[in-house]
């Protein structure tokens, strides 16, 4: 595979533009603010694949940083109290695929007044720190113990990822951030820039890679000139690059076709053409474990839409959605519709209930919590304008997959490539028919990954 | 997108309005044209020795033309005609001072069958005009004076007189057709006739009806059955005495006849009436103009275009007009 | 395995979508023809106006009551079947007798569209498929253009401009000026260009229509004709060949209908459309071939799909999976 370094491509094949920018200026324009709850409840299944089993029960004290939860294969990792307290509950609780897992509930102790501090308390927080005790062995080792996973969605242990026997040869740092109204991670770069650089030069010690690139959409234009600050004169291994905002930009692979020019191959990993790819959440995560000894037990998240005060919170893992939109000043809609995560994306938590009743709490991939107003959809029939298969950033035709999965021909579906679809709702939002295609191509993915998993099993 | 659509729909509706104005101003200004032509003669002072053509028909603009002294050297009369397309054959004649030779004939605009009407931009067709005498006839048309270098105009034997006698109809019919007839006649009797009709692409219905193209009736004889039994009637009869027709023309004589005969009469009447007395009966093809000169026997015969008898019609009238005109003015 | 079923989907994502619908697309179609509706009355009198509203009520009616019968899910608010309608109008004279216009749309609708599963499905433009029937069972009754600005009693019948030009006839009358702003013999709706680029360029604005299909099937077709004209290479007449026989209306609303071209490959099937258009104006019988140039594009499109693969992201499409 050529090296084709930073060709000047900068774009990926399709992709829409559903932000205008106003959403996302709901919460950017305000610091970051710290948010310590009393109680918090975390969750032993941290991602959409990965449960933990519980080392605790219930009347256990725990402190901040302890051990509470541990894998049980290669794709969990482990789970710390993120508050000092008392485990009041052990909630058993159920997916909606009947998988089982706890939910264990800490209530805290008066121990925890400014467990939260950050900004200008460490020294690599502030300024790029000597990093040359930490041998690639030591930051694998201690990814795995502080239960470092990646933040931007899919949870996989990063330590796992670092594993690979493959030669590395670019790290690519995801600060795109392309949903609409999802802004934690733009402001974690303008607040926290020394100890995301930190951590970038850790993961590119971890891997052995030549360099890394920290790429970011042009409506975050402000972290640009902070980074080349930082970074400047420095003679560092890393480069800052800028892409043309659009949706999905953040997703792996688009990232780096327009990178780096090269298309990761159809059911392979990154590390297939030598590239990495990590959230910047999970880089200022990997300096926190390595440089503060504090294993991964919070995280900023979001919390916009029709809210009274939309903000980014700083908060511990756990903590109570109902918590954070009470912080926030509660909901402003008439019916809403909680959405966790980005609104492209996001899972749908509870619609037209109150506050009181909302469940859920804040998990290490949560980036965003969005409250908007509920509505309706009605599909009608596909008119085959071809916008779908215009901005499919995967480059499918998605209409053609709607109707083979609308009639139950898996076989079709896996011809039309379906198993590439990224899921990331674009031709859904674009469809003038208002047809749900996201859901059912991806629900056919879905599908056709069973039947191959149950075929190979045999 | 909704403002964007109301911001849409009311610059379409603005460039719409904009365009109809184009569209119904463009048409009064072609109108104003067409009248401005008609004013041009009398009301354009740069022209010197415009003439007042007002109320003369087919004349567009006259003026004389003078030396430095003041004296009339030649009249520009131009004039116009239709022939075969809808707008008219102009052209301009320059009459000597006589108003009565022309000078020259040169085309202003007309919009003939291109490889028929258009044959009269040529120079060959144009110089027959030079130096002949107004009024003007096609060649074989000219009526009967004394001297003419022509066939003999007191038939010289019985019955019809030797010759090729072609006559053609003298409009186009309202479907783009001209019908045309022509006689040979050998030792006083009629050898032959051809009857036929021509559109303005130069296709003949005798073929087009054989090949199929014109169809009347899907069962009933083709057109050129029909207008070969007219003419084999006309060989038996060696007349056309006889042929009675009702009020739509339509005729019981001739057994397979159906269309309505009456151009066909009228043409075969004019042909037999020319062979009785001789007139008109073909020469075999000069293509000299016909040029006379002197004071007398002041034909001006001319060859139309070939296959474009209408337009050379045209032409003819529309000189003849210039003359009828100019001959009148200079008096 | 059953996938869940279409009706309550409403609570996954994406939660937000494009703010625009079927009814929005079709209505701009028909705003855009406005303009050309409205020199269709200036130009050929009341009888357009009859014509088109004909056309769109049996449209409409047809889809409306075949839906009711069959049960389905009501599509008629989606204004398509209007668009359907107008087009089918455009593509007659005026002189077209109002039941064949009837006729014509009931066949479009009913078995051009519906029968083949409504909306998306058809496989061709019911629109042209309408005209085509006409041509086929009534050429006569619908071939008598008339001269503009005349109507009624006064009708002056005359051929369109490349039925003229087709049998060697002098056009020197139609003006290029006349041919733009529509003041030639012809069918209801493609005779102005001017008021047919206007609605257009609305579409455009709105980001309706494939400008690239459009544009490509005007270009191709006006390459052609001039490098192969009757009179020689390199003598063809660009600007008649613009200005007439529909090209203007096929390409901006006929090539551009979503249903008749597959939307990967639409510039291709508009360059295929344009060589046989150019083909049937040069070398076959008929002066104008848009409608049918469109029809056997659409009627291609299946198997250009299969022979132009798309590019799908990290698969390589030489190697066998």
């Amino acid at each position: 595979m050529a090296g084709g370094l930073l060709v000047l491509k900068n774009y990926f094949h399709g992709g829409i533009h559903p932000s205008d920018g106003s959403d996302k200026s709901l919460s950017n324009q305000i610091p970051i603010r710290k948010f310590l709850p009393k109680t918090v409840e975390i969750s032993m299944k941290q991602s959409p694949n990965s449960i933990c089993t519980a080392i605790v029960k219930e009347g256990d004290k725990v402190s901040k940083g302890e051990l509470i939860g541990k894998p049980t294969g290669f794709s969990s990792a482990n789970i710390h109290a993120s508050i000092s307290g008392t485990v009041t509950k052990v909630i058993k609780s159920k997916d909606d695929k009947d998988r089982e897992f706890d939910i264990v509930v800490i209530q805290s102790d008066e121990s925890n007044t400014d467990s939260l501090d950050t900004a200008g308390g460490w020294e690599y927080e502030s300024s790029l720190v000597d990093l040359s005790a930490y041998t690639k062995e030591i930051i694998i080792a201690k990814m795995e113990e502080g239960g470092l996973v990646g933040m931007g969605g899919a949870g996989f242990p990063t330590h796992v990822k670092y594993q690979t026997k493959e030669i590395i040869k670019y790290i690519l740092i995801n600060g795109a951030e392309c949903e609409p109204y999802l802004t934690c991670d733009h402001t974690l770069m303008r607040e926290q820039g020394y100890a995301i650089i930190n951590g970038v030069l850790l993961f590119v010690k971890a891997s052995g890679a030549k360099k890394a690139i920290i790429c970011f959409e042009d409506n975050k234009l402000d972290i640009a000139k902070d980074f080349e600050q930082i970074i400047s004169g420095k003679e560092l291994p890393i480069e800052i690059k800028v892409l043309p905002t659009k949706y999905p930009q953040g997703g792996e692979r688009q990232l780096v076709e327009a990178v780096l020019g090269m298309e990761v191959p159809a059911g392979e990993l990154p590390t297939s053409i030598s590239t990495i790819i990590n959230n910047v959440g999970t880089a200022k995560a990997l300096a926190d474990i390595v440089l503060k000894d504090e294993p991964l037990i919070s995280r900023v998240v979001t919390v916009t839409g029709m809210v009274k005060e939309p903000c980014n919170y700083l908060v511990p893992i756990g903590t109570r959605f109902r918590d954070l939109i009470d912080m926030s000043g509660g909901f402003t809609s008439r019916i809403s519709r909680v959405i966790e995560g980005g609104p492209m994306t996001g899972r749908s938590i509870q619609i037209g209930g109150a506050l009181d009743d909302l469940e859920g709490s804040v998990a290490k991939t949560t980036s965003g919590l969005l409250v908007l107003e509920d509505s309706y959809k009605i599909e009608s029939p596909c008119i085959r304008c071809g916008e779908c298969e215009r901005i499919c950033p995967a480059g499918l035709a998605p209409f053609k997959i709607d109707f083979a999965a609308l009639e139950n021909d898996i076989t079709l579906c896996d011809k039309l490539y379906a198993t590439e679809c990224i899921s990331c709702g674009s031709c859904s939002y674009v469809c003038p028919a208002k047809r749900e295609l996201a859901y059912r191509i991806t629900e056919a993915k879905n599908e056709i990954f069973r039947l191959r998993r149950e075929r190979g099993a045999k | 997108m909704k403002d964007n659509r109301l911001k849409g729909i009311i610059a379409l509706a603005v460039v719409t309005v904009l365009a109809f104005g184009i569209i119904y101003g463009s048409k009064i200004l072609v109108k104003d044209e067409a009248n401005n032509q008609k004013d041009v003669g009398q009301n354009d002072e740069n022209l010197p020795g415009s003439i007042d053509v007002s109320g003369a028909e087919g004349i567009v603009s006259a003026r004389e033309i003078t030396d430095d002294a003041g004296n009339i050297t030649a009249y520009s009369v131009v004039a116009e005609a239709t022939g075969f397309a809808t707008k008219p054959v102009t052209m301009e004649v320059v009459f000597e001072n006589d108003a009565k030779t022309i000078k020259e004939l040169k085309v202003v605009s007309h919009a003939e069958t291109p490889g028929y009407g258009q044959k009269m931009e040529e120079e060959s067709f144009l110089n027959q005009f030079k130096g002949i005498s107004a009024p003007i006839y096609l060649r074989g048309k000219a009526p009967v004076a004394d001297t003419s270098n022509q066939d003999v105009t007191a038939p010289t034997q019985e019955g019809y007189q030797d010759g090729i006698y072609r006559v053609e109809a003298d409009e186009v019919d309202n479907k783009g057709y001209l019908y045309m007839l022509t006689i040979k006649v050998e030792e006083g009797k009629i050898t032959s006739l051809v009857f036929d009709s021509m559109n303005r692409e130069g296709e003949y219905k005798s073929y087009l009806s054989t090949v199929g193209e014109y169809v009347m009736t899907d069962d009933g004889p083709t057109w050129k059955e029909q207008a070969d039994a007219l003419a084999n009637y006309v060989l038996e009869k060696q007349s056309i005495d006889g042929l009675t027709v009702d009020e739509n023309g339509k005729t019981d004589v001739v057994s397979g006849v159906s269309i309505s005969i009456n151009n066909f009469l009228d043409l075969a009447k004019k042909a037999l009436q020319m062979a009785k007395t001789g007139e008109g009966a073909e020469s075999t093809g000069s293509d000299e103009a016909g040029y006379v000169d002197g004071d007398s026997g002041e034909v001006g015969e001319i060859d139309g275009i070939s296959g474009a008898t209408v337009t050379s019609n045209a032409i003819i009238k529309l000189v003849n007009n210039a003359y009828d005109f100019i001959s009148d003015y200079a008096k | 395995m059953k996938l869940k079923s279409g009706k309550q989907l409403h609570d996954v994502s994406p939660h937000i979508v494009k703010n625009w619908s079927t009814k929005e697309i079709m209505q701009d179609v028909v705003i855009a023809l406005m303009p050309a509706f409205l020199g269709s009355i200036y130009f050929f009198g009341l009888n357009s106006l009859i014509l088109v509203l004909t056309a769109v009520t049996s449209c409409v009616l047809s889809e409306y009551i075949w839906q009711k019968i069959r049960k389905e899910q009501l599509t008629v608010g989606d204004w398509s079947a209007v668009v359907t309608g107008i087009l089918l109008a455009f593509n007659v004279p005026s002189t077209t007798p109002i039941w064949a216009v009837m006729v014509a749309s009931v066949f479009a609708i009913i078995v051009v569209k519906q029968f083949f599963g409504g909306i998306g499905s058809n496989f061709a433009n019911p629109a042209l498929m309408g005209r085509a029937l006409l041509l086929y069972l009534w050429p006569a009754q619908i071939s008598n253009y008339i001269t503009t600005n005349h109507s009624g009693v006064d009708a002056v019948s005359s051929p369109t401009v490349l039925g003229m030009l087709k049998s060697g006839s002098e056009i020197s009358q139609f003006s290029k000026w006349d041919m733009f702003i529509g003041n030639i013999p012809g069918c209801l709706g493609e005779t102005s260009a001017l008021l047919l680029l206007i609605g257009f360029a609305y579409l455009c604005y709105r980001k309706v229509v494939n400008l690239a299909a459009a544009s490509s099937y005007v270009l191709t077709v006006l390459l052609v004709t001039f490098v192969f004209s009757k009179d020689g290479f390199f003598k063809g007449d660009i600007l008649t060949n613009l200005l007439s026989g529909g090209l203007i209306l096929g390409a901006c609303f006929m090539m551009t209908d979503y249903a008749s071209v597959a939307p990967r490959i639409k510039v291709v099937l508009a360059i295929i459309a344009g060589l046989i258009t150019a083909g049937i104006r040069i070398w076959g019988m008929l002066p104008e071939g848009v409608s049918y140039g469109i029809l056997i594009a659409n009627c291609l499109s299946g198997i250009t799909e299969m022979i132009i693969k798309p590019h799908i992201y990290g698969v390589k499409l030489k190697s066998k999976k």
